[in-house]
């Protein structure tokens, strides 16, 4: 090909890709006067990192929206009119690879595209996003349970779970007063070592106040070390520990981390000897698959209700997730997502019921942090127990629901009791 | 090659940017529709418009780095951080005015690059691209580690200010943003026709033959990542002023691998090329997070992360298919296709 024409074949070629793609994102049906549409956009990284769970947090909640469309949408009573009417959510969601820029560039796009709440996958960019939710009012449901972005409390950052110290601080009470007296002789300490990744969410579930409960407990903390993300072979680590005289070794991270972390204290002979405990990000159906026979006997923190478990509501969730995604292979981060698309389509109504259509940021935020004590976010069974009352007291105790204390035995969580997670993330 | 029948006739002349009466229309046109871009724009635009700046800003410290002087770098995204946590800690930690804040950010992200520049009085191509990794993850480490970088939790800082006017809308960062990077490319345009800028030319091309010729080589290579780093810390105070906080993970590897690419597409060693690639890989980027959930509904089956999974793969194949078939970049077919329709009907 010549010179000349090959250049011009290029040229060419990347315009009609680029006028392709913008033509494709930019088509949308027409809108009919009738079908009010509340706009809500999502980013989370389904290329990247996290993806694994990422997306199947996506593929539930777009299956759920798109469910929620075709009965209708949401059905509110309009309280200027008194009317019953309905109202449909347009899910715009976009890529953000787990990178902090993409995130704050989704954002920013879905903010001029006129979305009234965000959904953000990512603990960098929900710290990013933080000021700019409180600049364009734009309230966010953000994956970081941490202190920065939980406390102090305020109307534009929602969580739907307790932060990981809190859920960590359950662990240690359960370890102090229930597994100590059976497994260590009278006056024998808990020895604990965390084993983690050296960024924001794996050092999530150690704060000031979770090294100061740990001491009130009587936890001897042996310090924190570090593993790259992508580390397969943690046995250094895992060795170090030990030789401080570590009974116990906790992790905060995701599942494919937790489950190299098991394997390289089973590689090691420690099995039975040193005590795995996982933090609430890890401790997923996705651990014991990849961990194997050295998932056996991890004890962690995890939320009740599985998206495989059949009951009513569960079996439903699968059958209209699979109604989109014929060849996913479903596991317990769709339950999550299932989570998200529930409690957003209650904050949503909740909205509606208030202040009618259409709705901005600030109605959307005010009524996820209403104060009049009927709760957002009611359970109707299965995912997860009990109500939620998120107000802007910050030491709001309906905050800090129960968890469920959990062990892996034969290749299945159970659930060993329910554990309160006490507030340490705001002592 | 100017167009037929412009020729120069005394040296101001023969080195004028703008030549024909057709290239100050195009320009003062281009200028317009900038200045009043806010006024037409909606607030995605504008915000688009920010990032690509900062962006352009960017890849020109890196075409000044590596097209100018041809030393290549990995790590600067690591040096957008410095300037951005710089800008942050002078005017929030500091009280420090940010019409002072910047060009400090961008002093010292010099000084930052300076050092890291050492090596490359030794080692060069690949050894040096290995040097300046490092220096992506060291300084990225140092994010997560020092208290008056907040840590891995980062750090808030207040908006930008002039005075007593607070840019806290995207059509107010808008024009500053357009402003310094119209400041950045008059800078790096004339400083290509400077003594300094040929200088770097000569090192690039050849640095033994330049030494023999008695251009200190080890001075300008210095010299080289130091204005390649202050432009980079000037978009990094941009960007988190911008954003009113900073982060360690606002500056992974990626945005390093994707400065580097803009480079490559736009073509290595002209200052339309890190323009252009910018605008077409900040572009690129745009079109696949718009075009992909559309994808996705076409092909559900597919789950929804194959579509997103089309970005990365194009984003390489770009890069792939102009090193092998268009290496001199975007700028070399732009002046060919000018030539050609110059020429045309004649085929030379």
């Amino acid at each position: 090909m010549k010179h000349a024409t090959r250049g011009k074949f290029i040229l060419w070629g990347m315009m009609i890709f680029l006028t392709f793609g913008l033509w494709l994102g930019a088509d949308s049906p027409a809108l009919s006067q009738e079908v009010r549409l509340v706009k809500i956009g999502n980013s989370h990284g389904l290329t990247g990192a996290v993806s694994v769970a990422h997306t199947a947090y996506m593929e539930a909640m777009i299956a759920y929206f798109k469910d929620l469309n075709e009965r209708g949408g949401i059905g509110f009573t309009n309280p200027k009119t008194g009317k019953a009417e309905k109202a449909k959510i347009d899910h715009i969601w976009a890529d953000d690879g787990y990178v902090v820029s993409k995130c704050v560039a989704n954002f920013t796009r879905m903010k001029g595209e006129g979305i009234v709440f965000f959904i953000n996958g990512s603990v960098g960019g929900s710290l990013a996003c933080l000021e700019l939710s409180k600049r364009d009012k734009i309230a966010q449901i953000h994956a970081g349970n941490i202190k920065a972005l939980m406390y102090p409390k305020h109307k534009w950052m929602v969580t739907s779970s307790a932060a990981y110290t809190d859920s960590f601080g359950a662990g240690i009470d359960w370890i102090s007063k229930e597994w100590t007296p059976k497994n260590l002789p009278a006056g024998g300490k808990v020895r604990l070592g965390i084993i983690t990744s050296d960024t924001a969410f794996g050092k999530a579930l150690l704060e000031p106040s979770t090294e100061a409960y740990m001491k009130e407990k009587g936890v001897e903390y042996l310090g924190m070390l570090f593993a790259g993300v992508g580390d397969i072979d943690m046995t250094p680590q895992v060795k170090s520990m030990v030789d401080k005289g570590a009974n116990w070794i906790a992790c905060n991270h995701t599942a494919p981390f937790a489950s190299n972390l098991a394997k390289s204290i089973g590689r090691l002979g420690l099995q039975g000897k040193v005590n795995l405990f996982l933090n609430q990000a890890c401790f997923d159906d996705v651990f014991i698959q990849q961990a194997g026979e050295y998932a056996e006997g991890t004890i962690g923190i995890g939320f009740t209700g599985h998206i495989l478990d059949s009951d009513p509501y569960n079996n439903k969730m699968r059958e209209i997730i699979k109604r989109y995604y014929p060849n996913t292979n479903l596991f317990y981060q769709h339950g999550n997502g299932v989570n998200y698309g529930r409690l957003i389509e209650a904050g949503i109504t909740a909205a509606l019921n208030k202040f009618g259509f259409p709705l901005t940021g600030e109605n959307v935020a005010d009524a996820f942090f209403s104060a009049d004590g009927q709760g957002v976010w009611k359970s109707p069974g299965g995912l997860i127990p009990g109500n939620y009352d998120l107000t802007s007291n910050p030491q709001d105790n309906a905050m800090l629901h129960d968890a469920a204390l959990l062990v892996a035995e034969k290749g299945k969580l159970k659930v060993i009791k329910y554990v309160h997670c006490p507030g340490l993330s705001f002592r | 090659m100017p167009p037929c029948g412009v020729y120069s006739r005394n040296y101001a002349e023969d080195m004028a940017i703008v030549r024909t009466p057709f290239q100050w229309g195009i320009l003062i046109f281009l200028l317009l529709l900038l200045a009043f871009f806010p006024s037409f724009a909606t607030y995605y635009w504008l915000t688009l418009m920010i990032f690509m700046c900062i962006f352009v800003i960017n890849t020109l410290g890196l075409h000044i780095l590596l097209g100018c002087a041809g030393q290549i770098s990995l790590g600067h995204s690591a040096f957008m951080g410095v300037g951005a946590y710089t800008s942050a800690i002078l005017t929030a930690k500091a009280g420090i005015p940010f019409l002072v804040a910047l060009p400090l950010a961008g002093i010292v992200t010099g000084l930052v690059g300076l050092i890291f520049g050492f090596p490359s009085v030794r080692v060069k191509g690949f050894y040096l691209a290995l040097v300046t990794l490092g220096a992506q993850f060291i300084l990225v480490y140092v994010f997560e580690h020092l208290e008056i970088t907040g840590g891995t939790n980062g750090m808030t800082c207040p908006f930008a200010s002039i005075g007593p006017l607070v840019l806290d809308t995207p059509a107010k960062i808008y024009w500053l943003t357009m402003a310094v990077t119209g400041v950045m490319i008059f800078f790096t345009l004339n400083l290509s026709r400077t003594r300094v800028g040929r200088a770097l030319i000569a090192v690039r091309d050849n640095d033994l033959a330049a030494e023999v010729l008695g251009v200190d080589v080890v001075y300008y290579k210095l010299l080289a990542f130091f204005i390649g780093c202050f432009f980079t810390g000037i978009a990094g105070s941009l960007w988190a002023h911008y954003l009113t906080s900073v982060h360690p993970d606002q500056f992974p590897l990626y945005n390093s691998i994707l400065y580097l690419g803009a480079i490559i597409v736009g073509g290595i060693g002209t200052l339309f090329g890190a323009i252009t690639g910018a605008i077409v890989m900040r572009g690129f980027d745009e079109a696949i997070r718009i075009a992909t959930p559309a994808l996705a509904d076409l092909f559900p089956t597919l789950g929804a992360n194959i579509a997103p999974a089309i970005g990365p793969m194009v984003y390489g194949l770009v890069i792939m298919v102009f090193l092998i078939f268009e290496p001199r970049g975007l700028h070399h077919a732009w002046e060919r296709l000018k030539s050609s329709i110059r020429l045309w009907p004649f085929a030379y």
